[in-house]
């Protein structure tokens, strides 16, 4: 009797899908985490990175693979320590239609497959719209054939599906924000984040933390690089937080003669005239994730309104050396007067020389914020640097 | 202004895309051929080119800012919507050449889109039609199978000569004919002597017993002989037979692509790589998974992967090409290169890799005859 309880209990048992905290996960976490929650089916999430995670992946993966991908394979390996009954990774490739994702998302499954053992069924559905043309129909298919894994009421999964797309709007709405309060950030009328540590009578620094949402949001990828800025005395915003549509018009602009300068707005110019000023039909930057960062670096470039932009990079990332250049050629092209620094993250990152970095970086704005603030000693020894801040 | 029409470097597509421009009535004063890339235009390309970015755009880039500078200011560099940074070439090199200083136009050429990409070649010509531009392009696809065949043959023969230099002789005579016929069937019918000219004219040792080896990787690396540092000819000396897996007819043969009935090579290979990579994971990557399965049927002793440094297609590729060695038994070689490759290093795995092979085939055959080889049984085709 007591045996029947109990299997009874097992096959009542709540099936367990496992995500790894590492990539798409920080992009599409809201959405996948009310779908499958709403199916029916248990959540378990790999732990926050940690050093076992990290060493592990690096054991694991081949040496010029990037920092990224080395956390996601260590994810992974945590996660099988978990019994999960089945692993989510979708081969995601595009979502819209001139857009993609990086490529190795499109492998990641099957990489999987061939070098993990004792690895669940994986729940990896292939969606890419620019290349393979997938639509509505398709995204069906997906839906149910996963829906199908857990239930066995159809209802159930479109009920499942439109409140994972519900909650996936509502959380990129929570992130983002529109851009008057842009503004009122710009004008230091509003904080983002948490107040950061500052003396009285001082005014906090306005940087702009630049980087994709799986390094930015990883506080140990990052080595908590947002606390070390608030204890600094920095208020930072996120390339995830800025406006989708500032983001989009700056991406416009890049692919535009002469950077589109002359135009504000160029979305709002007539179709005729907007493709005369177009450099070509196949000049177009065409990573999805990168448009966050070229965006938000062009915004503050030329606007002047923050004290500095940051940008933390994970080593040998594919797209972020192009969007890293076409920031570094923005700035050079525009002469903008707000510095940038670019930091690179990998497994042998020490935190000491990270914490030194930030600290030279944000004594070095607040100097260039106020001259009266510079040691007597510098002003003496060297008239040229109060020439060149002034 | 006139414009100067230049274009990269690009392994064999060099040769087409001069004949392109002949073709196409473009005078002669009006193109600017890049010439041979050596280890300068690498070192010009790194110098301008972001860190990270893969060694095949530093060295087009290096190959561009020399022709720019012998002044030709309109450029055709590839662009549109790719999966891997391979489409970013043009865009991102518009953006450092502006910075440079040089003012020049790119015309980026999305290969995906043949009907594009021959409006954008009709653009330059002396005012052809659709058709004549159609008629030009036709000559050069079918210049491009001869090419193609011509290296195949090249790398069976010189690793079976016995007189060293004789196969490149043969080479250099049939590339001279080859581009200085103009009329598509003249083309067609040399294209099927050639074989017979190589076995005429070759002398090849009847006893030899080499090991047959595929290349596979990026199409770059693979086409271009500064960046694999002369891999096929280093092979060749060691005594192997060896073929190439990628072909610019991925990019050059319109009517494979726009003939439904037909099936191109490389969709062939990605669908035996179906099993380990399931969807195209951009550049090359699928591929070489699956030329390592069908060359193992056919036989064949061994692999070479090529990729260049932060390649991310091929590491993909390269990451479950350990299994596949483990399931079917064939032996590949990674090498990664990029413009700080030393050559020894690279000659010495070679010869490590080459000796395994052959102890590992002795072993297979366990004192049973060889197997008379031949280029109608080394050709698959």
């Amino acid at each position: 009797m007591r045996e029947k309880n109990i299997s009874k209990q097992y096959s009542k048992r709540k099936k367990r899908v496992g995500f790894p905290r590492a990539l798409l996960y920080y992009y599409f976490k809201a959405m996948w985490e009310s779908f499958f929650k709403a199916l029916g089916a248990e959540v378990v999430l790999s732990s926050p990175t940690n050093k076992i995670t990290k060493d592990r992946g690096v054991l694991e993966t081949l040496d010029d693979e990037c920092y990224s991908t080395k956390l996601f394979h260590g994810h992974v390996l945590d996660l099988l320590d978990k019994e999960i009954d089945y692993i989510f990774v979708p081969r995601f490739a595009s979502r819209k239609k001139r857009e993609v994702g990086c490529p190795k998302f499109v492998a990641l499954a099957d990489i999987l497959k061939y070098t993990k053992d004792n690895l669940p069924p994986i729940i990896g559905p292939h969606y890419s719209t620019s290349r393979e043309k997938h639509g509505f129909w398709r995204l069906v298919k997906i839906i149910f054939e996963i829906g199908f894994k857990f239930t066995k009421n159809p209802l159930r999964i479109i009920y499942a599906a439109l409140k994972a797309r519900k909650d996936h709007k509502t959380a990129m709405k929570n992130i983002s924000i529109d851009e008057e309060a842009l503004k009122k950030w710009e004008n230091s009328e509003i904080l983002l984040n948490d107040a950061p540590l500052i003396e009285d009578g001082e005014k906090p620094l306005k940087v702009a933390l630049i980087g994709h949402t799986y390094m930015l949001n990883d506080s140990f990828a990052s080595l908590g690089v947002r606390q070390k800025l608030q204890k600094l005395g920095v208020d930072v915003i996120t390339s995830e937080q800025m406006p989708r549509k500032l983001l989009e018009r700056q991406i416009l602009r890049l692919s535009m003669v002469n950077y589109g300068l002359e135009f504000s707005e160029p979305e709002k110019l007539p179709k005729k005239q907007l493709e005369k000023h177009l450099i070509g039909r196949n000049d177009y930057l065409y990573f999805e994730f990168e448009h966050e960062i070229v965006g938000t670096a062009m915004h503050f470039l030329e606007n002047k309104s923050i004290d500095g932009i940051l940008m933390l990079v994970n080593f040998i990332c594919g797209p972020v050396s192009v969007s890293m250049e076409y920031a570094k050629q923005y700035a050079k092209k525009i002469k903008s007067e707000t510095p940038i620094i670019i930091l690179s993250l990998d497994a042998h990152t020490g935190e000491a020389g990270f914490q030194t970095r930030l600290e030279a970086f944000s004594d070095i704005l607040r100097m260039k914020k106020s001259t009266e603030t510079i040691p007597k000693s510098v002003k003496m020894v060297s008239g040229s640097i109060i020439e060149s801040w002034s | 202004m006139e414009s100067h029409i230049t274009y990269p470097h690009f392994g064999p597509l060099t040769l087409l895309f001069k004949a392109i421009l002949q073709e196409l009535e473009v005078p002669e004063e009006r193109i600017v051929n890049p010439s041979t890339p050596n280890k300068r235009t690498l070192a010009l390309g790194s110098e301008h080119s972001p860190e990270w970015m893969c060694t095949p755009f530093k060295l087009s880039l290096g190959s561009q800012i020399e022709c720019i500078e012998r002044g030709a200011n309109h450029v055709f560099q590839i662009g549109g919507i790719g999966t891997c940074r391979a489409s970013c070439y043009g865009p991102l090199q518009r953006v450092i050449t502006e910075d440079l200083g040089y003012e020049v136009k790119f015309t980026n050429i999305d290969y995906h889109l043949p009907f594009d990409m021959m409006r954008d070649l009709q653009s330059v010509s002396n005012n052809f039609n659709i058709w004549q531009t159609l008629k030009a392009l036709r000559k050069i696809w079918v210049k491009n199978y001869s090419l193609d065949l011509t290296e195949h043959l090249i790398n069976f023969y010189r690793g079976m000569e016995i007189e060293k230099g004789e196969t490149d002789r043969v080479a250099k005579e049939i590339y001279d004919k080859l581009f200085s016929i103009h009329k598509v069937k003249e083309v067609k019918k040399y294209h099927k002597q050639i074989p017979e000219i190589f076995k005429e004219e070759v002398q090849i040792d009847e006893e030899a017993d080499p090991l047959k080896i595929g290349i596979i990787g990026e199409i770059y690396v693979v086409l271009e002989p500064l960046l694999h540092l002369d891999l096929y000819r280093r092979l060749n000396n060691l005594g192997v037979i060896c073929r190439n897996t990628v072909s610019l007819k991925k990019f050059t043969d319109l009517p494979a692509k726009l003939n439904p009935f037909v099936k191109e090579y490389y969709k062939i290979y990605r669908e035996k790589a179906r099993p380990y990579i399931e969807q195209y994971c951009g550049g090359d990557g699928q591929e070489s998974v699956g030329a390592t399965i069908l060359l193992r049927e056919l036989g064949w002793d061994g692999m070479v992967h090529i990729w260049p440094f932060s390649c991310m297609p091929e590491l993909s590729a390269q990451s479950v090409i350990p299994s596949v060695t483990n399931d079917i038994g064939m032996p590949v070689l990674p090498l990664i290169v990029d413009e700080q490759t030393g050559e020894t290093g690279f000659q010495t795995r070679l010869e490590a890799f080459i000796d395994m092979l052959k102890i590992k085939r002795e072993n297979e055959r366990n004192g049973k005859p060889q197997e008379k080889i031949s280029w109608e049984t080394f050709n698959y085709d």
